[in-house]
């Protein structure tokens, strides 16, 4: 029920520890939103300070209109659910979700309703009585959220609030969270470090490396369209193929091998700083056959792995560059094979090798939604 | 740990089944090494405990033998009974030990829990913060009594710290202790059996103890606090934050319901500790500050009458038990029958057995099948949505206050109001445990050949001469301080051997194996630290007349090596825990690998496991070296001959000597030298290992 937007927004820990450089982040009302990066990579510390759990060293936090900057937590009207739960050991459930309301000293009839409602809407009515130590993980992980719902906050915050449940859980909690979003219509900031789950939630991914912001953007365009090397490394599993390549006149030469490119991709990998490029495609976005096919390049099978589904395989492209692919179904073939390999030049990128930008798809930073 | 692992128990309950079925020549192993522990409790605690009791009812003393000549209960009938002047000083002692023991463990607890909510924030030279606790913990506590008392406590006629700077406000003398010492209140004392006793005076002498205490246990005191708060996630913190609680609400709702067990566990510790006083009470010789076990070692050493003093000992040792149990059940959640059971569930999960019972793990899939079924066939979709909609309708939703620039220069001003505060009482806590010490240092340097005639911030006439005094002259008096130090080393050193090679097998046997009677063997060697050391030390000494009287070459009485026993005893609790601790950290998994290498139990314990847990080994030596070193009591019944006294026998017999006060010198001044010289490489030593020291402490008394 409200924006929050971060503008320059620099954190320096003490000892020259900068983890946030310059961040302008536009979080939009009822947005879900998620954070996501390796560790390290400054996005917790971005929870915290819209959280107020930490201050900026420098730059302003919003939420609409309000400059919340210098707020502590409990001026801000947030609620946060953490990657530990952070469940009081020494409460019941009921006890547990009402511990805000009873600080903000609520009529008890009110936080009796609101906890009721809560526990309903997550279907841990019955449990109220337990201490957190008598849960499952799941069960912990909706009082958690019950602890926030009660409370009608207007950002949630999610800190990596998955990761300690096991797969299945994982992604049955999955839905659940963005159910109650789409319900509840509250801006939501969720962090984690798993893409998957930042492509399979948010409205808009907001992709953190090394304290800067590497694109915001929806899920679709992340993936499509990546503003660099980084973000298309980092969305997408298995990852993206990187293959160092040299540009000469109208194609790109990468061991022994040649790529034709395009006219549009001519006009636009020759405003590379340099002769050198990097050559970027999806292993999803392959041919694989084991019989000459058109445009494909001669390969020899390194590893096969059979997932069920699809079977990935490593190759190697003249026993030098080595790569991935998928292929749907089964494939069937040993380590040393041949293979014949191909890819839709319109599905690929080229980057920058001083830079590591797309030179094909020029995005901006942050597309507004 | 509040986290369990829903798959915990089911690997645990298979370990334990596996332990059950193929530990045979293992838990024979374990018992094996059990033996020299055993053998210690025996010789060092039962069978002294025994003579002890019996000798208590007997009429023991130096006229009719050890062991008396009759059985009677007239000891019991003299001290708590009949009015005569017997009686009348054990209930007033024991009033004042009570009042002393009361008052100081609140104080402690009180700035303690203050000290420890200070380190546990986050902030620049917090080690540094921390290593300064250690310094009063590693003084042995007749110098620190000596420094308060000859020092900072002192008339203004000899230069007292406090008494001069009272003087620079122009505020009268306040005589700290002795004959001048004002009687301050006191209080009424009612026992239906002893009418003859109506009140106690507690005297400005008894504050200066307590004082004395404080400064002396408080550091630790909040070292155990320390690591029980450990024991609260920071993520707990951040939510509370976030649900809008302030400082004391976050103390009141989160903190201390979750570190009351662990405090209390500290508490008992203390309590223990505080009843038993002596090295802080014996300097000033007073009769308005005399604890329980001064006056049992009264008599014994001034009217030999050996029964009364066992008797007095095990009285004392009945209140320590009175007041464990009374603080376990204080510091317990809820009092009543079931309290014990939840002492020990909490006491389980801070042991990190984190055994939750299998019920409760069936417990939660039973529901979580239910829920999932319930979501088969849920209500429908519409009817949420209404629920929804109702929490919105109800909750006021608070729109965020319309932020005027006034309140965040508020918010800003109370921010670097509170950091100021912080780092205030960070220095001032730094000072209080830092400052005594580094008086001491400051005053040995003073020449005390030239006579003192008013206040010296810092020394007029710095030289050395007052370690040549105390390291030069052989013979001071009947105090030899170069033999003291070297008598100290080899029966501190010895100590600390034995206690490693008996604590090392133990620990490894209570952190690896299963055996029948683990548990008895926890508790015995639990107890073994709540024992007062007086109700050891005169049956052990009749232990060892007694076993000499047979076999005359066993005659250690007066002898350093007559104390490692009961050193090593009162010793062997801690070591053994904080070892086990080492141990447990020690992998499953490289036990395995050696056992599947073929190697047997001894070679996986001496190749594999001691070489790895040599930081705990080291740790835990400097531990009981330092207790052995500043050890008093045993060691001044013990030894009585001048060429074996230990440094604290050597400090507290050069005060008491009354010819020290003839000498050409400012004896103060060379009390200091002294103190200086044995203290300072131990401190420096606590300081460069004051990680592992900080470790060991809180893992052996948490664990423990």
């Amino acid at each position: 029920m409200v924006s929050v937007k971060l503008e320059k927004v620099n954190k320096i820990f003490a000892p020259n520890v900068h983890v946030l450089k310059d961040l302008d982040l536009n979080i939009q009302d009822k947005e879900f939103m998620v954070l996501v990066g390796p560790s390290g990579c400054g996005k917790s510390t971005c929870l915290n300070i819209i959280a107020g759990l930490e201050l900026v060293t420098d730059g302003k936090i919003m939420f609409g209109d309000a400059d919340v900057t210098e707020l502590p937590p409990k001026e801000r009207n947030l609620a946060m659910v953490f990657q530990s739960y952070a469940l009081y050991p020494h409460m019941d459930v009921r006890k547990n979700m009402s511990f805000a309301l009873r600080l903000a000293k609520k009529d008890p009839e009110y936080i009796e309703e609101m906890v009721q409602k809560a526990a309903n809407i997550l279907d841990i009515s019955d449990l109220l009585e337990r201490k957190p130590k008598e849960l499952s993980g799941g069960q912990r992980q909706r009082v958690a959220l019950g602890r926030c719902i009660v409370r009608d906050p207007s950002v949630f915050l999610f800190d990596e609030p998955l990761s300690n449940l096991d797969a299945k859980l994982r992604s049955q909690m999955r839905g659940e969270i963005i159910k109650l979003q789409k319900r509840l219509k509250t801006t939501l900031v969720y962090v984690t470090h798993d893409q998957v789950e930042a492509m399979s939630m948010a409205d808009r991914i907001t992709i953190l490396n090394d304290g800067y912001i590497q694109q915001v953007g929806t899920p679709s365009e992340v993936y499509n369209t990546p503003r660099n090397k980084f973000v298309a490394g980092f969305i997408g599993s298995p990852t993206m193929n990187f293959i160092e390549c040299v540009k000469d006149g109208k194609t790109l030469k990468f061991g022994d091998n040649i790529q034709k490119l395009t006219e549009i991709f001519d006009e636009k990998s020759s405003k590379a700083s340099s002769e050198k490029l990097i050559f970027g495609f999806r292993p999803e976005h392959t041919k694989i056959t084991s019989e000459p096919h058109e445009g494909a390049y001669k390969v020899t099978i390194n590893v096969v792995e059979y997932l069920g589904a699809q079977t990935v395989i490593s190759f190697e492209f003249s026993g030098k560059i080595s790569a991935m692919a998928i292929s749907p179904g089964f494939y069937s073939a040993n380590m040393g094979d041949t293979a014949y390999i191909s890819f839709p030049l319109e599905e690929a990128h080229i980057f920058d090798t001083e830079t590591n930008m797309n030179l094909i798809h020029e995005v901006p930073l942050q597309k507004i939604l | 740990m509040y986290d369990f692992d829903l798959k915990l128990p089911e690997n645990q309950i298979l370990n334990e089944k596996k332990k059950k079925t193929s530990l045979n020549s293992e838990t024979k192993f374990a018992l094996k090494i059990m033996i020299p522990a055993v053998l210690v409790f025996i010789f060092g605690i039962l069978v002294p405990l025994v003579i002890g009791i019996l000798i208590s009812f007997t009429d023991s003393s130096g006229i009719t033998g050890y062991f008396g000549s009759k059985v009677t209960l007239l000891n019991y009938h003299e001290l708590l009974t009949y009015g005569g002047i017997n009686g009348r000083h054990f209930w007033q002692y024991t009033y004042q030990t009570l009042f002393f023991a009361v008052s100081a463990v609140l104080l402690e607890f009180g700035l303690g829990l203050i000290f420890a909510l200070l380190l546990n924030k986050d902030f620049k030279g917090r080690g540094l913060a921390r290593a300064t606790l250690l310094i009063p913990w590693a003084l042995p506590t007749i110098a620190s009594a000596t420094i308060f008392r000859y020092e900072f406590l002192s008339p203004l006629s000899e230069y007292g710290v406090f008494n001069s700077i009272l003087g620079l406000f122009g505020l009268r003398e306040i005589s700290f202790f002795g004959a001048d010492a004002l009687t301050l209140f006191s209080l009424p004392a009612f026992i239906p059996f002893a009418p003859f006793i109506t009140h106690i005076d507690i005297s400005f002498t008894m504050i200066s103890c307590i004082f004395i205490d404080v400064w002396k246990t408080t550091p630790f005191f909040s070292l155990l606090i320390l690591a029980a708060l450990q024991v609260v996630p920071e993520d707990l913190y951040k939510a509370a934050d976030i649900a809008g609680a302030n400082g004391w609400q976050k103390f009141s709702k989160i903190t201390w319901p979750m570190i009351k067990p662990g405090v209390g566990i500290a508490l008992v510790f203390r309590m223990m500790d505080a009843i038993r006083v002596y090295d802080a009470v014996v300097i000033f010789r007073d009769d308005s500050v005399k604890s329980m076990t001064m006056q049992a070692v009264d008599f014994w050493s001034r009217s030999q009458k050996f029964g009364l003093s066992s008797t007095v000992a095990i009285l004392e040792f009945i209140l320590i038990i009175i007041f464990a149990i009374l603080i376990t059940k204080l510091t317990s959640r809820k009092s009543g029958k079931k309290s014990e059971k939840k002492i020990e569930k909490k006491l389980k999960i801070q042991l990190k057995i984190d055994q939750t019972p299998s019920e409760i793990h069936e417990d939660a899939l039973k529901t979580q099948r239910k829920i999932d079924l319930k979501e088969k066939f849920s209500k429908s979709k519409d009817k949420e949505i209404k629920e929804i909609d109702k929490i919105k309708k109800i909750s006021v939703s608070p729109i965020l206050k319309t932020i005027s620039p006034s309140m965040i220069r508020n918010y800003k001003r109370k921010r670097k109001i509170n950091k100021v505060i912080f780092v205030i009482l960070i220095i001032s806590m730094c000072i209080f445990c830092a400052l005594p010490f580094i008086w001491i240092v400051i005053r040995a340097f003073r020449n005390p050949f030239i006579a003192q005639t008013s206040f010296e911030m810092f020394p007029k006439f710095p030289s050395l001469e007052g370690f040549q005094v105390v390291l030069g002259q052989s013979d001071l008096y009947g105090v030899s301080f170069s033999r003291a130090l070297l008598n100290g080393f080899i029966l501190a050193g010895t100590t600390g051997i034995v206690v490693l090679i008996v604590g090392s097998l133990t620990g490894y046997a209570l952190a690896k194996f299963e055996f029948p009677a683990k548990n008895l063997a926890v508790l015995t060697i639990f107890t073994m630290t709540s024992m007062p050391a007086l109700i050891i030390v005169i049956p052990y000494f009749i232990q060892v007349k007694t076993i000499s009287g047979i076999i005359p070459f066993l005659d250690l009485t007066d002898n350093l090596l007559g104390l490692v026993l009961p050193y090593t005893a009162f010793n062997l609790p801690l070591a053994t825990f904080v070892l086990r601790s080492f141990f447990e950290e020690i992998p499953e998994d490289l036990w395995k690998a050696a056992k599947v290498d073929g190697a047997s139990n001894f070679q996986i314990f001496s190749k594999v496991i001691l070489p790895l847990a040599i930081p705990g080994l080291f740790t835990c030596f400097i531990l009981v070296f330092i207790a052995a070193w500043n050890e008093l009591l045993f060691a001044q019944i013990w030894l009585t001959s001048d060429e074996n006294h230990t440094v604290p026998r050597a400090i507290l017999r050069f005060v008491q000597n009354p010819l020290s006060l003839q000498a050409d010198w400012d004896t103060d001044l060379v009390l200091m030298a002294a103190t200086a010289i044995s203290t300072v490489p131990l401190v420096i030593i606590v300081l460069i290992f004051q990680k592992q020291i900080i470790k060991g402490i809180t893992s052996g008394a948490v664990k423990g």
